[in-house]
């Protein structure tokens, strides 16, 4: 009965300790494409040190880019897909959702590995509609 | 919402559908089929390959999410929504840009997108709201839409000359059966919407090029200046047209990696007794004490652990209601006004969408 409640975000959960956190917002320097800050959050500073802070941020990043840039298999995804109705829309994945399993796969892991073990839990942009990435520090209770 | 306003919403989509399923089929049915597939058999078939994408973009631009941003959800920084400044500058390729508090979503709004009050959600670069498909034109659908009018615009062109061809060759005592005067409708009704259609087609062919949006050409954004977003003319078009497709984000769970059970067993997580120094989180730690090494066969009293357990497994944004959070923001000095902290707050429902 947990586990499905616990896959269902916005259903009713037990009670749950406060959780602090920290966002790290989106870097439109080089346009609309998907990239976000790699500067140190203060509020880390404690925690983890900043080059496995920004070596997890660039690789997010790397990530990003490569879902964003136009290349010649997304030139010859959209042509097949225009040929098929777009039937193959619902058979395969885009380029793009390609990406952000992989992006997922890293958080995971980056959060089993690195981050958990401090205290930290990194959640995949995708939930906040690729506009933040939400940190939480996990043994710090909010204010309340 | 009163009712009529969503029965008047429909109105100008069904027309456009209606009008476009009918002509074709009269071009079909009569000159196609009296004259036409006989003597150039190719005809139908050619005209059948350029229907065929009409309705598969036609079908698209309409049904297809066009890059809705979902709300943010109540954990998120919100607190100061009253007290936040209405903008925030960004710097975008030497351009300075403005973002703009949106007070529905509860998010600044990323560069180039807007909120549309007909769908209530913002819509990532968005362009319009299109009537006539009834939806808003945005990242994910706006290269159906162009590749709709394209093809309409052809599809219209070819009607045009074909039924015209028909008529010139019938002989002029027969001018008055119904096949030739389909043909002669034909051609008053694609004369009439001629001008708004390859209006429109050039206009978004002029905007493809520039790599700008509707509404950006319309509120007169760059007028006159630097476009940031611009890429130069020949990677505009191909980014439009041969680009990634930009996922949905409606649904972000289907883009979760799948982890296999025996994962969620392996996390190494340094337990102490539950002190403050418990390098693994409390949470982990007390769930991994108490949890039987098998698979997720939860006692009542070990539920409580166990979801935090899984949540930490997924590594997802799974969030729980009734959860007290503390929301801080940071933000870099170029793009923002410093750190905004907020008080924590009792949530009773995330939005779901």
């Amino acid at each position: 009965m947990a586990n499905v409640r616990m896959s269902q975000p916005g259903t009713p959960a037990t009670t749950q300790p406060n959780y602090m956190k920290v966002f790290i917002q989106r870097d439109y320097s080089e346009g609309t494409s998907v990239k976000f800050q790699n500067r140190f959050p203060p509020e880390l500073e404690s925690r983890i040190d900043r080059h496995t802070f920004e070596s997890t941020m660039n690789k997010l990043n790397e990530y990003f880019a490569e879902a964003e840039k136009g290349s010649c298999s997304t030139y010859c995804e959209g042509c097949l897909a225009c040929i098929t109705a777009y039937l193959i829309y619902i058979c395969t994945e885009t380029h793009y959702e390609k990406c952000l399993r992989k992006v997922s796969k890293y958080i995971a892991m980056q959060n089993e590995r690195v981050y958990n073990p401090k205290g930290l839990q990194i959640t995949d942009p995708v939930y906040r509609g690729l506009r933040v990435i939400e940190i939480s520090i996990l043994d710090r209770p909010g204010r309340t | 919402m009163p009712k009529c306003d969503v029965k008047t919403r429909y109105i100008p989509a069904t027309f456009a559908w209606t009008l476009l399923l009918s002509t074709t089929f009269l071009f079909f049915w009569y000159p196609c089929r009296q004259f036409y597939i006989h003597r150039h058999p190719w005809v139908p078939a050619y005209q059948a390959v350029i229907t065929f994408f009409v309705i598969a973009n036609f079908t698209l631009a309409t049904f297809m999410d066009p890059g809705v941003i979902p709300k943010a959800p109540p954990d998120e920084d919100r607190e100061d929504e009253f007290r936040a400044p209405l903008y925030k500058n960004a710097e975008i390729n030497g351009i300075t840009v403005r973002m703009k508090w949106c007070v529905t979503c509860k998010f600044y709004r990323p560069p180039r997108c807007s909120h549309c009050s007909v769908c209530n959600h913002c819509i990532e670069t968005f362009d319009h709201h299109c009537p006539w498909v009834n939806n808003c034109i945005g990242r994910r659908n706006y290269r159906f839409f162009f590749f709709f009018l394209i093809s309409l615009s052809v599809h219209m062109l070819s009607i045009f000359s074909l039924s015209l061809v028909y008529v010139l060759q019938k002989e002029k005592d027969k001018l008055t059966e119904v096949e030739p005067i389909v043909a002669m409708i034909l051609m008053a009704i694609v004369t009439l919407l001629a001008i708004p259609i390859f209006g429109l087609t050039g206009f978004h062919m002029v905007l493809v090029s520039r790599g700008r949006t509707t509404n950006e050409q319309v509120t007169g954004k760059f007028k006159g200046g630097y476009n940031p977003f611009s890429r130069g003319c020949w990677n505009n078009c191909c980014y439009t047209q041969c680009g990634p497709q930009y996922p949905s984000l409606l649904k972000p769970q289907k883009y979760v990696a799948r982890r296999s059970n025996k994962e969620n067993q392996s996390i190494s997580t340094i337990t102490n007794d539950g002190g403050p120094g418990g390098g693994g989180g409390d949470a982990a730690g007390s769930g991994r004490r108490h949890m039987p090494t098998g698979g997720p066969g939860s006692q009542q009293q070990q539920q409580q652990q166990q979801q935090q357990q899984q949540a930490l497994n997924q590594g997802g944004g799974i969030y729980d209601n009734n959860r007290h959070t503390q929301v801080k923001t940071y933000m870099d000095h170029g793009n923002g006004h410093g750190i905004r902290t907020v008080g924590s707050s009792h949530y009773s429902k995330l939005t779901e969408l």
